[in-house]
């Protein structure tokens, strides 16, 4: 039997196949965590933030720089009084399936969004907005229920993005798993817990994707993330640690880029609780932790120890101050209110979720122990650890627990509105400390609806102010994204609200 | 009476004529070392952290020529810069000396106290040692092996303890009353054996909330079947014998007869198993320690410092390493004298 022709066809598929290989460009980007899930108003996390980010857009786009500009959008315009805005949609926006984009569909969109029956946790974003009105095809409106300031910062997180309710019908319950957006990627396919292929939307309106596609991993393991990168298998790795900086930077085709985020991270301390009733006892706790140690040691110099309630960069921040370490001042303050010989708590802290999480909460541990404070950690896996923190006060007894907050909004009312108000307390809201204090809520509610920049600006720093003194956390410090890039990649966006954007990236 | 005075003997020789055990003997032997005089041969406390000194291998700042040339142990002032490099002061040298004194340690709860240490720096206090380097957090990973050593083996211990005190008499009663007894409680042996133990004892540990005292409890439920089943077999085996039915003739009725003269006699095997179930308890342990459900931070447990380790293993592979061996060593041991103990008490040999 002659094997010739067989083995030419065999090599020659092989080259067309390497071929094929060789073009289609993937970048392929190793995020930490799976996406939850693909519908845009559900996602609450930035790693399906990310994901989504690429498949549907909103209204308005947050630009690295921290500028609002218009984006689904073509201009806007406000009424006097600012109860009504009226939007112009862009011409030639189509959905993935061919539909085009029109004021029907967007407020198909938002109007599930507001649908109190949805119970989506961001739904307070927009929760001014009464009703919306389509004018014509391109044109709509909004009638807000009072001024409200952060409107158009708010259309610009990823959560409000535009889908499209002709396919949440058709696709039922499955709308998390079969997105149809307008955006520069089109969903192939979703691996649960391994992949999700994203292609380039050749229909897309504005300026094309440069690389065929975008493939996220999820990878936990840090080290197998790392070895990824490092191995070329993957081209983007986010969340390098901080001690293998310096070892992937040698590598002449990695850089580990490190951009600011939006993200603060803090220890809140549970007011339902008798112990932490006390501002002396929270005050001690602040003063008895070395900020700075812990940033420059543990975290290798990559995060901002925090001056304020929301990092620099977002809307409304001021430095208002420090608790600078000093144990004496702790154990002082700890005496005056009636704990001489010291407290013991419990600390809940995740693994793995932030930058050193667990390592930090060790530091802490053996900081606060100098102080005479006693605090035993509890570690839980990351979805009963948000469930346990978010119980109502009566059932709610963990007392105080590390988080992370990103003002992805890169305005203040969604950093401080959403984990001081008193409206806003765990289950319904995400002030899991349980802070009520009069004087903040007046003066958030105040910053919403007055639509002066500066007079809200002062308004902010008035309730940071309060807030840092009234000290309902431990103030830890402002994340940075340190996220190892393959050389080969340009174009690639890390934006501050801490999400990967392929949109202009391309591969050489 | 001549036979079994030659018999002792053999059993002896056969135990420590295998040169295996004697390696197992002498882990065990130097695990229970360190157990006994943690503090004394841990230079520093186990939980002491220095985050300026994180993660520096071992033999970092160590020298063999001190100041003046002289020959002998030498460490220098070590500390690691924010950006990751770590300097060591070469010009100050102290000597690391035998017998020196430290922190004050307590131990045995409480009934001791000193501050003398096997070994230590002659120095000041932020000069420090590091036989095997420091940890994540700075802390010396001698010094939290040391200590971790009282933790496996009270883990240990006391589940093999619970599996011996619930499963020993569950599994001589079941065998020596029979019958429907017998059936009913074998099927719940049944039950638990049909879950691979560390499944069920992650399970458990799930079920009653994480920590030490849940994880003995839950590795010692997971051993229960084991010893049930195993006392039953050998019960089974002796309670037809003849000084059985001589006790029997004699007068004697049930529970007496089963403690007085079976279950002495059928004991052999859980010796045997209770050795060789030390490593698996301690392996489990580790397991859990590993997976988040065990000790809980700070505790020097081996498990939990692999875990924490393993983060590390690209810049400092010997935070990770160090545990995993001591695992190693210790699980080795108790399976190496387990073994040799199953052979020198095997009657058929």
């Amino acid at each position: 039997m002659n094997l010739r022709p067989i083995r030419i066809l065999a090599a020659l598929a092989l080259a067309v196949g390497l071929g094929a290989w060789a073009t289609a460009q993937t970048l392929i980007i190793a995020q930490g965590t799976d996406a939850v899930s693909l519908d845009p108003h559900d996602v609450t996390d930035s790693p399906s933030a990310t994901v989504t980010s690429h498949l549907y857009e909103t209204l308005f786009e947050l630009t690295p720089d921290g500028e609002i500009v218009p984006h689904l959008v073509e201009s806007y315009e406000a009424s006097e009084g600012g109860l009504v805005y009226t939007f112009t949609l862009r011409e030639g926006v189509t959905f993935h399936d061919g539909t085009p984009l029109t004021a029907d569909v967007v407020k198909g969109s938002m109007d599930r969004f507001l649908d109190p029956d949805n119970a989506f946790t961001f739904r307070f974003l927009l929760d001014r907005v009464d009703e919306i009105e389509v004018v014509d095809d391109r044109t709509f409106r909004f009638h807000m229920a009072s001024t409200f300031a952060p409107l158009l910062a708010h259309l610009t997180h990823s959560t409000t993005a535009i889908v499209l309710p002709s396919q949440v019908e058709a696709a039922g319950e499955d709308f998390g798993e079969q997105p149809v957006g307008t955006g520069p990627f089109q969903f192939t396919s979703w691996d649960r817990g391994e992949q999700i292929d994203l292609a380039r939307y050749d229909g897309y309106w504005g300026e094309h994707a440069q690389v065929d596609g975008v493939r996220f991993l999820a990878v936990p393991e840090n080290t197998t993330r790392m070895a990824m990168a490092e191995s070329g298998s993957a081209h983007v790795a986010v969340r390098v640690p901080p001690q293998d900086i310096d070892r992937l930077n040698q590598l002449s085709f990695l850089n580990v880029e490190n951009v600011s985020s939006v993200r603060t991270i803090y220890i809140y301390f549970n007011h339902s609780l008798e112990l932490f009733q006390d501002a002396r006892v929270r005050q001690a706790i602040n003063y008895a932790v070395d900020k700075e140690e812990i940033a420059e040691f543990i975290t290798g110099g990559a995060v901002r120890p925090s001056d304020a309630a929301i990092s620099p960069g977002v809307f409304g921040y001021t430095p208002v101050g420090t608790y600078e370490y000093d144990p004496e001042r702790a154990r002082e303050l700890l005496a005056e209110a009636g704990y001489p010989d010291g407290i013991s708590t419990t600390l809940y802290s995740p693994t793995g979720r932030y930058l050193q999480d667990i390592q930090i909460a060790e530091a802490i541990q053996s900081q606060l122990a100098a102080a005479g404070i006693v605090a035993e950690i509890e570690t839980l896996e990351w979805a009963s650890y948000l469930e346990l923190t978010s119980r109502p006060a009566a059932e709610n007894d963990v007392p105080m627990a590390l988080l992370g907050w990103g003002t992805v909004t890169g305005d203040a009312d969604y950093g401080l509105f959403a984990l001081f108000h008193t409206s806003e307390h765990v289950p319904d809201g995400s002030n899991r400390a349980f802070y009520s204090n009069p004087e903040v809520d007046a003066l958030l509610d105040e910053a919403r609806t007055n639509t002066d920049p500066d007079a809200r600006e002062a308004l902010y720093e008035e309730a940071l102010q309060i807030i840092h003194e009234d000290a309902p956390w431990l103030f830890l410090h402002s994340e940075t994204q340190l996220v190892a890039v393959n050389e080969n990649v340009s174009g690639l966006v890390i934006h501050p609200t801490e999400r990967v954007l392929a949109h202009s990236a391309s591969l050489d | 009476m001549t036979d079994r005075q030659k018999r002792a003997p053999r059993w002896r020789r056969r135990l420590f004529g295998n040169g295996l055990a004697i390696v197992g003997f002498a882990i065990i032997g130097f695990f229970l070392l360190f157990v006994t005089f943690a503090p004394f041969l841990a230079p520093y406390s186990p939980t002491h952290q220095s985050l300026r000194t994180t993660y520096v291998p071992p033999g970092t700042g160590v020298t063999y020529r001190g100041p003046d040339g002289e020959l002998g142990l030498f460490v220098s002032p070590v500390t690691r810069s924010p950006v990751g490099g770590i300097s060591v002061t070469e010009d100050e040298k102290y000597p690391v000396r035998l017998f020196v004194r430290g922190a004050e340690y307590e131990w045995a709860f409480g009934l001791i106290r000193s501050d003398l240490r096997l070994f230590g720096v002659d120095g000041p206090p932020n000069v420090r040692f590091h036989l095997l380097g420091t940890d994540e957090q700075g802390r010396d990973l001698f010094s939290r092996l040391v200590h971790g050593a009282w933790i496996s083996l009270f883990i240990g211990l006391i589940s093999v303890g619970i599996g011996v005190g619930v499963g020993v008499p569950f599994g001589a009663i079941s065998g020596f009353l029979g019958g429907a007894t017998d059936m009913i409680a074998q099927r719940l042996v049944d039950m638990l054996l049909a879950f691979p133990g560390i499944l069920l004892a992650i399970v458990l540990v799930a079920t009653f909330g994480t920590g030490l005292t849940n994880v003995m409890i839950a590795v010692g439920i997971a051993s229960i079947p084991i010893y049930a089943r195993l006392v039953r077999g050998s019960v089974l085996s002796v309670k037809n014998r003849e000084y059985v039915e001589a006790a029997r003739a004699m007068g004697k009725r049930g529970m007496p007869i089963l403690f007085r003269h079976v279950l002495p006699n059928a004991i052999a095997p859980v010796i045997v198993q209770s050795s060789l179930q030390m490593a698996v308890a301690i392996l489990f342990a580790a397991g859990l320690g590993f997976l988040g459900l065990g000790a809980r931070p700070p505790q020097p447990e081996w498990g939990l410092m692999l875990a924490r380790g393993r983060e590390y293993l690209a810049v400092a592979p010997h935070v990770a390493t160090f545990p995993g061996l001591a695992i190693v060593a210790v699980v080795l041991g108790f399976n190496l004298v387990g073994d040799a103990l199953r052979d020198a008490l095997d009657p058929r040999r």
